[in-house]
């Protein structure tokens, strides 16, 4: 089961740019372009909700400062994600009980790191991810790959559920470095290669995982 | 070298001179008139001396006596009535001689008195006939040096006296420079503040002399530079805030196409998401262009510009927009009525009038284009503009509904280019409206045109 976003932004152009990106990484997404349409969404899909809400705080009809009450009422976390990068406006968002705030113009990789943390922090990940006939148990850490499990050491069990939270975007070596064995790993870069090989060995699901020459790794799925 | 210093300066040295001349000319005439009255005593003590030696005999007594004799007797006499000073003078030779001096040659002393310098001291000097017998005459020497003695100190005296009052004086000068320059100190500081970028700073008007007019002028400078900036200010951050979509909206289907594997489509469709917003910002910055292009006045040619062409080309230029949106657009021009302008300003101003009416239109409105004498009107049907609103819209990036009007292809610079092509006509904009009902905006051409030569020309 994918998690449901709901992108609430106003200029078409930036609100495809997200939906298009998440889906390609594996989310379900509702767009909305004002805040009654959102507000009338939150009312009624009741057996539907959304897992995490991307909005935009400058929008016709309710802002998103005053939709804050409405997601809070639906129990949805909420990301805002502005051109607004002052200090008040951040500080405003966040006091009003916002997860996280994001400053346009942002990179795909941060907005879905953050709304990864967010979900996470939140409890709404999905526990179990799957591709092909492969299954991996964030909760229980197992993963199986054709009913047979597979005994995978801690950090390439880590950067398996990386690459599938993530699929069809590219992950530098660097930043797989960062979010798997974390900011203070004085690791080289070739760690993640040597891992990046025992994954392909050891999975036959590691076929997915493509070299991107002088980019990094990306796991490639087409089912999305 | 300081003002106040100068002036100081250039009056002490102007009254310097003044006095100079004056205190010259009045120890000359000081010295001229003490000579005269040395002289005057002089001749008198000779008349008293003359008179004691007319008694030693007459005319005839002498011209009895030989020659020899007369001049013996005249000798003793002499000697007798006159005292040292005086020389008795036979044919130009001196008979006795008691002044001192050695008499060397006569003949240069004509006239009433002669001064002469003798050893470093100055000699008047009388010559006085006798009346008889014929031949001889006297001569008084005095020494009158304390003459020149006198005007000398005279003229060191006041000189002194002149050193002492300028002193004060230019004390008192500097004292009152100070306090009336003070304006131009305050006038150096302000600028300064200005130039270090603290714009608005004024001065206070004491007065309402030169320097008070200069201040006034300085302090409306002052305003307007502030008000200028300001604007300016306000324009580039609406400015930077519109540019700030289209380059998120680049920048991120950059970065999806280049890190996300994005179906084929999906790919088509960012490509030309940067194209739109490409295209966007490229008609965000000619509009802005187009907006300040006007300040110069240089390239605008004003004509008489009929209503009839002006009317067809617009319609010309907005047709496919109006077939888009499906509206219609009606002219109404029912007498020959011309404009004096510049034919394509008034068509750009029309255009965007018709545009932004076309924007509030809903499908099969019309909108109305007329002319009347010294009045162009574009009217609409469509949704109006909130009362809130009204008196901003004309400002540079002021959108009554943001969503709404950039979606549809607003720059939010179109009104603020239209009140300047107006302003340039020296004519007003005035946007009439309802919400709900429409939109009505009157081009009034009331004023005349600020410009003389473009005025004369007009019926």
């Amino acid at each position: 089961m994918k998690n449901r976003i709901f992108v609430v932004e106003d200029e078409p152009a930036i609100s495809d740019l997200i939906c298009m990106s998440l889906t390609a990484a594996g989310y379900e997404t509702a767009a909305f372009d004002d805040g009654e349409s959102v507000r009338a969404a939150l009312r009624e899909e009741k057996g539907k909700q959304a897992d995490l809400a991307l909005v935009d705080v400058m929008l016709p009809g309710p802002d998103g400062f005053q939709l804050m009450e409405d997601f809070k009422r639906a129990d949805v976390p909420v990301i805002y994600l502005t051109a607004k990068g002052d200090v008040s406006s951040k500080v405003k968002g966040l006091r009003a009980g916002a997860e996280d705030y994001i400053v346009k113009p942002f990179e795909i990789l941060e907005l879905l790191v953050r709304m990864e943390k967010v979900l996470e922090r939140t409890g709404r990940m999905r526990s179990v991810l799957t591709y092909r006939d492969l299954t991996v148990d964030l909760g229980r850490r197992r993963v199986t790959e054709g009913g047979r499990e597979i005994p995978l050491k801690p950090m390439e069990f880590s950067l398996l559920a990386v690459f599938l939270k993530n699929r069809n975007v590219v992950l530098g070596r660097d930043r797989l470095l960062n979010l798997v064995w974390g900011n203070d790993f004085c690791g080289e870069t070739r760690t993640v290669d040597v891992h990046v090989a025992w994954l392909r060995k050891k999975l036959k699901a590691g076929a997915a995982i493509r070299t991107i020459p002088k980019a990094g790794y990306l796991f490639e799925d087409d089912s999305l | 070298m300081k003002l106040k210093t100068k002036l100081t300066a250039a009056i002490l040295g102007v009254s310097a001179a003044a006095f100079a001349l004056c205190g010259t000319v009045s120890a000359l005439s000081f010295k001229n008139y003490s000579l005269d009255t040395a002289a005057a005593g002089e001749r008198e003590k000779l008349a008293i001396a003359g008179r004691a030696f007319q008694q030693v005999g007459t005319r005839e007594d002498f011209e009895d006596m030989g020659e020899i004799a007369r001049d013996a007797y005249l000798k003793y006499q002499f000697r007798r009535c006159y005292e040292d000073g005086y020389a008795l003078i036979k044919d130009g030779e001196p008979l006795v001689n008691l002044t001192g001096y050695e008499i060397v040659d006569l003949s240069p002393l004509t006239g009433e008195y002669a001064v002469q310098e003798v050893g470093g001291r100055r000699i008047l000097l009388l010559l006085e006939p006798l009346p008889y017998p014929d031949g001889f005459s006297v001569l008084a020497a005095s020494d009158v040096s304390s003459v020149w003695e006198n005007a000398g100190r005279q003229a060191a005296w006041s000189g002194l006296m002149f050193l002492a009052s300028s002193l004060g004086v230019s004390l008192l000068l500097t004292l009152f420079l100070t306090g009336a320059l003070r304006p131009l100190e305050e006038l150096k500081n302000a600028a300064a503040a200005i130039s270090r970028g603290e714009l608005g700073a004024k001065v206070t008007i004491r007065s309402s002399d030169e320097l008070g007019q200069v201040g006034q002028a300085f302090n409306r400078m002052s305003d307007q530079v502030e008000q200028q900036v300001e604007d300016l200010q306000l324009l580039l951050g609406a400015l930077a805030h519109e540019m700030k979509t289209p380059m998120t909206s680049v920048m991120g289907y950059a970065d999806s196409l280049l890190h996300v594997r994005l179906p084929k489509e999906a790919q088509t469709a960012a490509l030309k998401r940067i194209y739109e917003s490409g295209a966007r910002m490229e008609q965000l910055s000619s509009r802005l262009l187009s907006l300040l292009g006007l300040y110069e006045n240089d390239s605008i040619s004003f004509q008489e510009v009929p209503a009839e062409a002006l009317f067809r080309q617009v319609r010309q230029d907005c047709a496919p927009f109006l077939e888009e949106r499906g509206v219609r657009l009606l002219l109404d021009c029912p007498q020959p009525v011309s404009f004096q302008g510049d034919a394509v300003l008034l068509e750009s101003l029309l255009t965007n009038l018709v545009q932004n009416a076309c924007r509030a239109s809903h499908p099969g409105d019309p909108i109305h284009l007329s002319a009347r004498p010294g009045t162009l009107i574009v009217a609409d049907c469509g949704c109006g503009i909130p009362e809130k609103d009204l008196p901003h819209v004309t400002k540079a990036f002021y959108m009554a509904d943001r969503s709404r009007s950039r979606s549809q292809g607003g720059s939010g610079l179109g009104l603020a280019l239209c009140e300047r092509i107006a302003a340039l006509h020296g004519a007003s904009l005035t946007i009439e409206s309802r919400e709900g009902q429409g939109t009505t905006v009157t081009v009034a051409f009331t004023k005349p045109l600020q410009n003389d030569e473009y005025f004369g020309r007009q019926p």
